[in-house]
This record gives structure tokens, C-alpha cells and sequence, in this order.
């Protein structure tokens, strides 16, 4: 090998013993001319082992990498590093960071490993850390490496950096404190304080509809339990982290035993490097081919280190709905991987878990006792975190006729109305905008499936082929080969918090009817619904007559006879699941609407609801409770429909505010539909039929009897005028006209 | 009457290695059904579409490191006698070629018989002629001759997908020379490189794994990046390339990408995170995912028609928790990008997210994104051999299969056997390696007419 020459190594050493510099600097010490060609050498051979960073307040500034600057320390020797730093105080830019590396090479002033070791005891036990302090340790003995005395201690820093991570994430879900829910919080944090020292895991399972509040549940759990039993060790493995996977039981003990060293700073070193002996592979080992072992000698010292340390561990597994849609049997491996670890000495152990939906299912005997059920917030803790927000209180009402008690919509309504540019009026276009995406897109993980689900998933009942003819088309998106549209629709189905298959349809699935309900009203606003309406109706009127169970055509096996397509939101403005029977068996049945028209949520093609609810409903949801507590002016004492413990808002008639009442009148001098004066915003009054109608689908409160002018159609449904536009030529719509007039 | 293969095939290669078959076999002619019957058909007509022939390809492409044999160019046809050699491996095990005649058998083409002496589980044996040209394919025994088929029969049938099946593209050394940092023992990554390369692919990139991670170090890796480079360059203008270090400490990493994507000319304007996903609006988990998936979206648009490589190098001393999870969330935002291409030097002690594959091969049959992961740690003496035929070729030499051995025997003589075991070497020696075979290149290099 040709040495190198003095300039290249000076410039080297120089890059070495600094933090971000400039290359005239390192030009400078290495003593080249910088018009020389050495000067074009030095830094050609600099920038390989150096990132280039443009600082638009200092400029161009290289920073050695750090494996190239430990090569370079290394090889200098003790001696040599010795030398070397003596050199460096010499040379240009002797600043900040260059003074802490040499510092912690030669373990001076406060680099010296007994200073670090105090003033992390001092953390350790309370004492507060400010993030720049950490970074400038962490930058330091990491520039230093190895051959920095106090390297052995840059693990407790980052676990100190790494609490700080954790308290932060507290105080961000915890943000706006915590209201309600005393009996859920009571149920976990006793649950936590009865760890299981051996046997089979068990969990307790906190479920609830998206952005209802269950991390924020358990985030409070964990401190009410903290305050009264002391701190447990605390093990996130949240879902959505796409690294955490059971298949690799290797890296997930990995996963466990960083995030113990983060909360056992003395033992941060020695487990890491357990975890780098734990990482050694003898084969050509991945995922689910020899990962699905627990590395022996890292489990049994993480069991030795919860052992010392006298304190419980709490197993928090959230977010479960990712991991279901990654396959059943990844549920039923993760208990697995849960009692061997307990059968290694992790141990006493609980385990709380949460998810959308039924996210335990495929592991039901791992569920303690009845799940924790999380709805919407009460209108009295919904109107308390809102005067915590600082919402004016003009503004309660509205808001928390928008929100439906979803803590996330209440959170961005009050944003939106003490925000800087605040008017007032909290968008609820943008709040159901941004539930939406959180509820839906955000977990959509592949691009052309999350493209497709707005509106997609409007239809009610959905395969391979109708994802791939009409979802697309529907969606703006080019239609994909039937092959391409399969790996979607399989993606999509893997998503079991939100698909199910379709009982009545072999073949078909559909959505969570709990989910639909969220989803619906948020779905069908818009030109693209409507222009799914138009293509789903074209597209299922082609289909063969297929056979729902039962050898019944699928138009007839929606549901139970007398069921209607049941695919919009119910009367009142609620929205119904595609299961819910909104007709009493036996009633009147609807017919001739065609071989796949069941599938479309279009309007003006059913009956309209009357008043009151239907008995179906009433029957299956608790009448209202008398905790209602509804402000002045709700007419919850007229409600027929209560809140069930389960069920959504929406699907309660009760609401908080008093009731809109429908102008009656109507806007003679325009053909358009205007909006009705009343506080249901969605409610229109049209020219043309002089019916007092809400929006199509509106998730508003339904108009009360009371206020519904003569002739009313029943106040929030589909009228016909939305059927003729979507299916004038339609002799259905033609029937219903006929109907209608009479 | 193609059917795949029921259960997966494995391959014993000569130096010892196993191989899995690709389950889609490129080429698949069964037996007539006299033939399985262990009867002979009598006319060529009934033998139409019935070949006793399969051509299936490896999950890896050993060929560019073991040598290969190339289809003849013309017909194939074989005269009415001919000698011929026959590979003989009875039960798998390889004892060398039998030679033998092969004649014609009266009124029929589909099938010739022949005396070679193979044994018993011979059949799919390779036969040559004597100039080492394919002639044809032991079919088995039928008293008291032996059969094969002709090459003739099926060559225009194969000629495409052998002509397909290219080595991917590999270099022998980073720039060229001998001193210029030799590459031992890296095929793996080269056929990785080359899968991510396909579009449509579901290879997503690579991940580079050491073996043992506190004595391997991180030299392997350092060279990864490099490789990486070079490999990349060979098709200038398809890719483009970023590399992410953990040198800042304490750095908000989705934002280094973003600074990084700048730097390489991607303006990637800011986009602030969606209602509903932001910090404080749900978990630092969710929030990082819906950034992370929102930038790799920005990257593949940006990316255009090339593809946009993220090289992640390995941090020396660990991840803060927020540079995990912003890792994590990246790397699974950008599996789910066609454009984007993500290489994980280290990071042996996180989990990543997508699927892992071990060869090439298996990636092109999954049906996921993921990563194909190459563990680095040690070098086999084949490794050796093929870079010394590999640069002889570039220098416009072709090597005899002898002095290649000889040259590589040398090369790793008096080397410790990597966990005892033969003819496997630490990556630890490398570099001795290395110094031990420039001498010899250059000497290649000279005598071809280069420049030493």
C-alpha cells in the first residue's frame, strides 16, 4: 500500500478532532497551499469520509463520519491521540465542539468520566437535564469513541436522552390533561397493580373507535399507577412501528431490552452489549426463518436487571389493529413471545393491550375479564376540556355538536377557535377532514390503496372486481389488471379493524359496521362520491344476479326481509352500519330495484324513515341514560334513542345542543338550496321541493318532529331530488317519483 | 402437462453451497406418457411437446462465480455418431464426466441412445461433445442402452430465457485497478443491487448485516457505501443516490433526509404534517409515520423515472428513540415507494420493517416489499477465484480454470478457516487478502499490455 502523504494525513487528523468545520480550515492546518494541487488532493480524500452539510446560517461545513473518525483515532494510538490533541489546540477553528472531543479523548474538565458519572446521577435522581447538554455529551463521546475514557457511559447518556423522549411523549398526549373516564382509569391502574410472577399472560384489553383516546387512557393509567404504586418498568411496543415484528422474536427482545436500559440507566452499557453479542448470526437467518427464538443470555439478564431492580413491568401493546392486520397468528405469537419472556424471569408482569375494533380476537383467552370499552367523551367532560382549552363558551355548543364527543375533534375544534386566526367558526369540514385521515388514511400504509379509499369505501359490499372496476375509476386513479387490483383488495381486507367479510355475500366483504358508521358521513360528501354513486350503479346492474347465502341474490341478501339497502346515514342524520336493521322483521320489503343496487348507498331508493325511530333501534340501544346531563336547552328528555355503552355519538339522537329547528321556510327566488337558518348547519331547504332536507348523509342531528314543516320528507333523509340526479333514467326512481306525488 | 414443482428443489453446487429453484421454472417439457410408463414411443410425432426436459433457475446467480457453459450458437444438430462426455452424479454426488457414444435411433430424433456408464440418478446429466459444447441431456437408462435428449429438440426453447438470465451487473475491484480496493466475496450484493434495480421489483433494497457484530467492525460496511457507488454508476442516469449518516447526534432525521435530497439537487418543498397526525394529536409513533410516509411520497415523485437510492450508515454507538422511530417509519413509508430503494448498512440490533429476503431469488417470487439481506463476515475460496477470472477478463485475459486455483490457493494460504470451517475465511482477512493478490494482478494487468 502507498503511504499517504503528510498533508492528507494532517488534514485527516485535523477532520478527526473537530466537529462540523469548514474545508479551508482543515486546507489551513494540513499547510498546503490552498491554489495548490495537493489543496485539490486534501480535499477530494476529505470529502470520502466526510458529510457535507449546508448550514444557511454558517455555511458549507464538513463533518467527518464517524466510522472514518474513529479509524483515524485508533490508529493514532494513545500516544499518539496525546500528540495529536496538543496539535489540534494549535490549529484553526479550535472551537466548541473540537474542544469537547479533544476534552473527552483526553477524559479533562467535563468529559472526565467521574464529572459524567455525577452529573448522570444527578439526572438519574431527578434532577432536571437540558437537551443541549445531552447533545453536547452525545456528541462528544461518540466523536471520541472508544478511545474516549468515558465512552463506556454514552449509553446511560442516551438513555437519559431517551427518558427525556419518553417524559415528552407523556406530556404531548397529556397535553390538555386528562378528564372522564374515572372507572376505565381505576380498571388499569388496578390491573397494573396485580402483576403475575409466572403462568400464562394475560391482558387487559382497552378497545375503542379511532381517536377515541385510548394511548392517552393509557398514558394516564401509567401515571395514576405510578402515583400510587410506584413506577413500573414500562415496555411500549405500539404497532404502529412497522419494525416490530414477531417474527423476529430476536429483534423484538432486542426492542425490550433497550427500552429496560433507557429506565435502568447503570445497566445501559452491559445490556447493550448484550444485545450486540444477542445480534451475532450463525446462518442466514431472517424474519420468520430462525428469528422466532428468544436469544437466552438476553433474556436472562434483563430478567437478572428487572429482578434487582425490584420494580414490576408493564407490557403496553397498542395499537393491536396493525398487528392483526399483519396475520391472526402474529396475535397468538406475540403471547407466546410474551410467556416464554416470563418464563425467562421478566417477571411480575402485566400486560395491557389496545386496539380498534377486536384486535384480541384471533387471542380471546388472553383477555381479562370484559374489555374496557372506550366512547365518545360525555358532553359534561367534553364541555370541561373545552373550557380547559380555552374555547369561548359561545362556541361550546357548536363544537361539541361537530365533535360528537371524539376528544380529537373537540382538541383541533378548540384549536381552530383560540387559534391566532380564529374567526369563530371551527371548520368542521377541516375537523372531519383530519378524523378521517387519522381514522382511515393514516393507516393505509400502500399509496394506491390509500388512494382508492375515498370514496371507496362508500360501497357496501366490496371484491377484487369491484375494487379494481369501480374504486379505482371512482377514486381519479388509472384501473388496474385484475391481478394488481387482488394484491389490493387483499391489502385492504388485512386491515380486519376495518373489513369483515360479508355474511350474506360469500365472497364480498365490507366494512365494520362500527367503523362505517365513523366513516360514512366523512366519505360521502363530494363530487367523487357522487361519481361513485353513478359508477357502482352501472357496474352492479351488469352483474350477473349472484347468489348471497342461502341461494338468495345478493339484492335480496343485504339483510334480513324488510331491511332497505341500509347504507346511509340513518334518520336523524346518524349513520347506520350496514347491519343495522332498521326495519322491523316482517315489515314491508322492498323490490325491483335490480341485481346489485344493494350494494349502493345512493339515496331516494328507500323508504322514508318515520317518526319515531325505529322500534329495531330503540330496542337495541339502552334508552338514554339519566347522566345525560345534557346544557340547557337539549331536548335529551325528549330523546327516544340513548347511548348505548359501545355505540358511537352518532348514533345517539340525543344531543347536546338543543335541537335545530328547520326554518320551513325556503328560498322561492333561487332554485338552489339554501342553508337553513336553524343550528343544524346541514340542513338545506330547496326551491324545488319545499322539503326541509339536511345535506345527503349529514351526520347532523336529524331535524325534531316538532320543527319539521308540513311536508317534510322526515327531515334529514336522501330526497328524491338527490335520486333523480343520480338515477333519473332509473324506472326505480321513476316508481318512487310516482309514490312520492301520490 | 407443465406442471411446477410440488415441493421446492434444492441444489448442491460444487463448491458445497445449497441452492433453492425459483418455483416458476423458466422451461418445462415432461415425458411422454409411454415414457412413464417406462415404455418408448415409436415415431418422433408422438414425442411433440414432450421433451423429459426442464430448465429451472437458482434463487442466486452462481454461474458469473462458478463458471457456466454457453448454448451452442447454431442448430446442434448431432451427427449419427458422436462422443460424447456425460456428467455423472449419482445421488447427488459428483464424480466427474463418463464418456460414451451416443447413435442415432432408427426412424426417430426425439431421443438418442448412448453407452456412457453413469450411474444410477445420473438422469438431467449434462451431455458435451469434445469440444465441450451441450449436446444434449441424459434421459436414463432403458436396457440395454441409455437415452438422452437431443439439444436440437428444445434449444429454440430455451435459447431466450438463457439468453435472459444475465449475471448481474458486479465489479471486481472499486475503480478498476488492483490497488483499487478489491470486492471478495459480495455476490449476494451485486444480485441484490441488481433485483432492486428491476422496476416492479420487490426488492426494496438491501440490508448488510455483519455476523459478528463486535468483531467484524466497520470496515465491511464503510465499504458497502462505496460499492454501492460504483455499482450504481455502471448505468449512469438510472439512479441516483443519498447517504444518511448518524454523525450529528441528537438530529431530527427525516429532516437530515430532507437537508440530504437538497444537497442532491430534490427541491422537496415542506409540508407540514395533517391534521389529526400531528405531535400531540396522536402518538410519536403515528406522527412520525404519517411524516415519514408524507416525505418518501415527495422523494418518489421527486425521484421521477430514476431511482432514488437511501444509503443509512451505520451509527457507531446506537439510536436515540426518536431517530429509531423515524428510521423505522421511513424505511417502511419508502419499501411501499417503486422509486425509492433503501440500503441498511449495521443496524443489526433493530428490527426493520417489510419482509427480508435471502437471496435475489425469493424476493422476485414474494409477494411483499422487503429487504434482501447480505451478512457479511467471512469469504469463501470461490470468492477469491472469481476475482482473479473477473479482473484476468477485464484486462482482456482469459485464465486457465487451473491457474485460477492455483492463484487463489495462494492467495488464502496459511489463512485461519473461519469457525473451522473448510474453505471458508474471516473477513478479518481481507485485507491480506488483498495485499496477496495485487501483485498478481498487476502481473496480469502487464503481461495483457496494461499499464501496471
Amino acid at each position: 500500500m502507498t503511504p499517504e502523504p503528510d498533508f492528507i494525513s494532517l488534514s485527516r487528523r485535523f477532520a478527526a478532532l473537530s466537529g462540523p468545520f469548514h474545508p479551508r480550515a482543515a486546507i489551513e492546518a494540513s499547510q498546503v497551499d490552498p491554489a495548490s494541487p495537493e489543496a485539490l488532493d486534501l480535499t477530494a480524500d476529505l470529502a470520502s469520509a466526510c458529510e457535507i452539510q449546508k448550514d444557511p446560517e454558517s455555511g458549507v461545513r464538513w463533518l467527518m463520519r464517524t466510522s472514518a473518525r474513529s479509524w483515524e483515532l485508533q490508529a493514532l494510538g494513545p500516544d499518539g491521540r496525546a500528540a495529536a490533541a496538543a496539535w489540534r489546540r494549535e490549529q484553526p477553528a479550535f472551537d466548541g465542539p473540537a474542544q469537547d472531543i479533544v476534552m473527552a479523548l483526553a477524559g479533562e474538565g467535563g468529559f472526565a468520566p467521574d464529572v459524567i458519572e455525577a452529573r448522570l446521577l444527578a439526572i438519574e435522581n431527578g434532577e432536571p437535564a437540558q437537551v443541549l447538554e445531552l447533545e453536547r455529551l452525545t456528541c462528544a463521546l461518540e466523536w471520541a469513541g472508544p478511545a474516549g475514557p468515558a465512552f463506556r457511559l454514552l449509553d446511560r447518556v442516551r438513555a437519559a436522552v431517551d427518558r427525556q423522549h419518553e417524559a415528552q411523549r407523556g406530556e404531548s398526549l397529556l397535553q390538555a390533561g386528562f378528564l372522564g373516564r374515572e372507572a376505565e382509569r381505576k380498571r388499569l391502574v388496578d390491573w397494573i397493580a396485580r402483576p403475575i410472577p409466572q403462568g400464562r399472560v394475560t391482558a387487559l384489553f382497552v378497545t375503542g373507535l379511532p381517536a377515541i383516546g385510548k394511548s392517552t387512557l393509557l398514558e394516564q393509567a401509567i401515571r395514576d399507577a405510578a402515583a400510587s404504586q410506584g413506577p413500573a418498568l414500562v415496555i411500549r411496543l405500539d404497532f404502529d412501528r412497522a419494525g416490530l415484528d414477531v417474527r423476529d422474536q430476536v429483534g423484538l427482545t432486542m426492542e425490550v431490552s433497550r427500552q429496560l436500559a433507557a429506565q435502568l440507566p447503570q445497566q445501559a452499557h452491559e445490556m447493550r452489549t448484550a444485545r450486540l453479542v444477542a445480534a451475532a448470526v450463525d446462518d442466514e437467518e431472517t424474519k420468520g426463518d430462525r428469528r422466532d427464538r428468544i436469544p437466552p443470555a438476553l433474556a436472562s439478564a434483563m430478567a437478572q436487571d428487572l429482578q434487582a431492580s425490584g420494580r414490576p413491568i408493564l407490557f403496553l401493546l397498542d395499537t393491536l389493529e396493525a398487528l392483526l392486520s399483519r396475520g391472526a397468528s402474529h396475535i397468538q405469537q406475540l403471547f407466546g413471545w410474551l410467556d416464554v419472556l416470563l418464563s425467562y424471569g421478566l417477571a411480575p408482569m402485566s400486560v395491557i393491550a389496545a386496539g380498534r375494533g377486536e384486535a384480541l380476537a384471533p387471542a380471546r383467552e388472553r383477555i381479562f375479564g370484559p374489555p374496557v370499552e372506550l366512547d365518545a367523551l360525555t358532553p359534561e367532560d367534553g364541555l370541561a376540556l373545552l373550557g380547559r382549552l380555552g374555547v369561548p363558551k359561545e362556541l361550546h355548543d357548536r363544537i361539541q355538536t361537530q365533535a360528537q364527543g371524539n376528544p380529537l375533534r373537540l382538541r383541533l375544534s378548540a384549536a381552530f377557535a383560540t387559534g391566532a386566526d380564529a374567526n369563530g367558526e371551527p371548520p368542521a369540514d377541516l375537523t372531519d377532514e383530519a378524523h378521517l385521515y387519522r381514522a382511515l388514511k393514516s393507516r393505509i400504509v400502500q399509496p394506491e390503496l390509500a388512494a382508492l379509499v375515498e370514496p371507496g369505501l362508500l360501497l357496501r359490499r366490496i371484491n377484487a372486481e369491484a375494487l379494481g372496476e369501480v374504486m379505482t375509476v371512482a377514486a381519479g386513479q388509472p384501473r388496474v389488471e385484475a391481478q394488481a387490483a387482488q394484491a389490493l383488495f387483499e391489502a385492504l381486507i388485512a386491515h380486519q379493524w376495518l373489513m369483515q367479510p360479508d355474511p350474506d355475500a360469500p365472497g364480498w366483504w365490507r366494512q365494520v359496521p362500527a367503523m362505517r358508521t365513523v366513516l360514512f358521513p366523512r366519505l360521502a360528501k363530494g363530487r367523487r362520491a357522487r361519481r361513485l354513486h353513478a359508477l357502482a350503479r352501472d357496474w352492479f346492474a351488469k352483474r350477473p344476479r349472484a347468489l348471497g347465502s342461502g341461494g338468495k341474490p345478493l339484492s335480496s341478501a343485504a339483510g334480513p326481509a324488510g331491511q332497505g339497502p341500509a347504507a346511509q346515514p340513518g334518520a336523524g342524520g346518524s349513520v347506520r352500519p350496514a347491519d343495522d336493521r332498521r326495519t322491523a322483521p316482517g315489515g314491508p320489503r322492498r323490490r325491483g330495484l335490480g341485481a346489485g343496487r344493494e350494494f349502493l348507498p345512493t339515496a331516494g331508493r328507500r323508504p322514508r324513515p318515520r317518526h319515531p325511530a325505529p322500534a329495531s333501534i330503540r330496542g337495541r340501544r339502552p334508552i338514554c341514560s339519566s347522566r345525560s346531563n345534557a346544557p340547557t336547552g337539549s331536548r335529551a328528555a325528549t330523546c327516544t334513542i340513548g347511548r348505548s355503552r359501545t355505540s358511537m355519538w352518532t348514533l345517539c339522537r340525543r344531543s347536546p345542543t338543543p335541537r335545530a329547528r328547520c326554518c320551513g321556510g325556503w328560498d322561492a327566488g333561487s332554485r338552489r338550496a339554501r342553508r337553513c337558518g336553524s343550528t343544524t348547519s346541514n340542513c338545506q331547504v330547496t326551491a324545488t321541493s319545499k322539503r326541509c332536507r339536511p345535506k345527503w348523509r349529514s351526520p347532523a342531528p336529524r331535524c325534531a318532529p316538532s320543527s319539521i314543516p308540513k311536508g317534510c320528507g322526515g327531515g334529514c333523509e336522501p330526497t328524491l331530488d338527490t335520486a333523480r340526479r343520480w338515477s333519473a333514467s332509473s324506472s326505480a326512481a321513476a316508481r318512487a317519483r310516482r309514490r312520492d306525488r301520490r | 402437462m407443465n406442471l411446477p414443482p410440488k415441493a421446492p428443489i434444492k441444489v448442491r453446487l460444487s463448491d458445497g453451497q445449497e441452492r433453492r429453484v425459483l418455483s416458476a421454472a423458466p422451461y418445462l417439457s415432461a415425458c411422454t406418457a409411454l415414457e412413464f410408463a417406462s415404455k418408448f414411443p415409436k415415431v418422433d410425432a408422438d414425442f411433440v411437446g414432450h421433451n423429459d426436459v426442464a430448465v429451472l433457475q437458482l434463487e442466486s446467480a452462481d454461474g458469473a462465480r462458478l463458471g457456466f457453459a454457453e448454448l451452442p450458437t447454431g442448430s446442434a444438430e448431432m451427427g449419427p455418431e458422436k462422443d460424447i462426455l456425460v456428467a455423472d452424479f449419482p445421488e447427488g454426488r459428483a464424480v466427474g464426466w463418463t464418456p460414451g457414444r451416443a447413435r442415432r435411433i432408427p426412424n426417430l430424433t426425439a431421443r438418442m441412445r448412448h453407452d456412457a456408464r453413469v450411474a444410477a440418478g445420473s438422469s438431467g446429466g449434462a451431455c458435451f461433445n469434445y469440444q465441450c459444447e451441450l449436446v444434449g441431456i441424459h434421459q436414463g437408462r432403458w436396457d440395454p442402452a441409455k437415452r438422452l435428449v437431443p439439444l436440437a429438440r428444445f434449444l429454440a426453447d430455451i435459447r431466450d430465457a438463457v439468453a435472459n438470465d444475465v449475471a448481474p451487473p458486479s465489479v471486481w475491484s472499486l475503480d478498476g485497478t488492483p490497488t483499487g480496493g478489491l470486492v471478495i466475496g459480495r455476490d449476494l450484493f451485486f444480485q441484490g443491487v441488481a433485483e432492486a434495480s428491476r422496476r416492479g421489483s420487490r426488492a426494496r433494497g438491501l440490508r448488510v448485516r455483519r455476523r459478528d457484530v463486535q468483531r467484524d467492525g466497520t470496515a465491511g460496511l464503510s465499504f458497502t457505501y462505496q460499492l454501492l457507488r460504483r455499482v450504481l454508476e455502471l448505468r449512469p442516469g438510472a439512479h441516483r443516490l443519498l447517504r444518511i449518516g448518524f454523525d450529528m447526534g441528537l438530529r431530527d432525521l427525516l429532516s437530515a433526509l430532507r437537508s440530504a435530497a437538497a444537497a442532491e439537487g430534490f427541491q422537496l418543498p415542506f409540508e407540514p404534517p395533517a391534521l389529526g397526525v400531528r405531535q400531540g394529536d396522536t402518538t410519536p409513533e403515528a406522527a412520525v409515520n404519517d411524516q415519514a410516509k408524507a416525505l418518501a411520497r415527495q422523494l418518489n415523485d421527486a425521484a421521477g423515472s430514476q431511482l432514488l437510492w437511501i444509503f443509512f450508515e451505520n451509527p457507531v454507538s446506537g439510536l436515540n428513540e426518536a431517530e429509531r422511530l423515524a428510521l423505522e417509519a421511513f424505511v417502511a413509508a419508502a419499501v411501499t415507494q417503486p422509486a425509492l430503494r433503501v440500503v441498511l448498512a449495521g443496524f443489526e440490533t433493530l428490527t426493520t420493517p417489510g419482509e427480508e429476503f435471502t437471496t435475489a431469488g425469493q424476493a422476485r417470487e414474494a409477494n411483499a416489499s422487503g429487504l434482501i439481506v447480505e451478512s457479511i463476515g467471512w469469504f469463501l475460496t470461490s470468492d477469491v477465484e472469481a476475482v482473479i477470472r473477473d479482473a484476468a477478463r477485464s484486462f482482456g485475459t482469459e485464465l486457465a480454470v487451473a491457474v485460477i486455483q492455483s492463484e487463489a490457493q495462494k492467495a488464502v494460504l496459511g489463512l485461519q478457516t473461519f469457525n473451522g470451517l473448510l474453505g471458508y475465511y474471516s473477513q478479518d482477512d481481507l485485507r491480506r487478502v488483498s495485499e496477496r493478490l495485487q501483485p498478481i494482478l498487476q502481473q496480469l494487468k502487464a503481461a495483457a499490455g496494461g499499464e501496471t
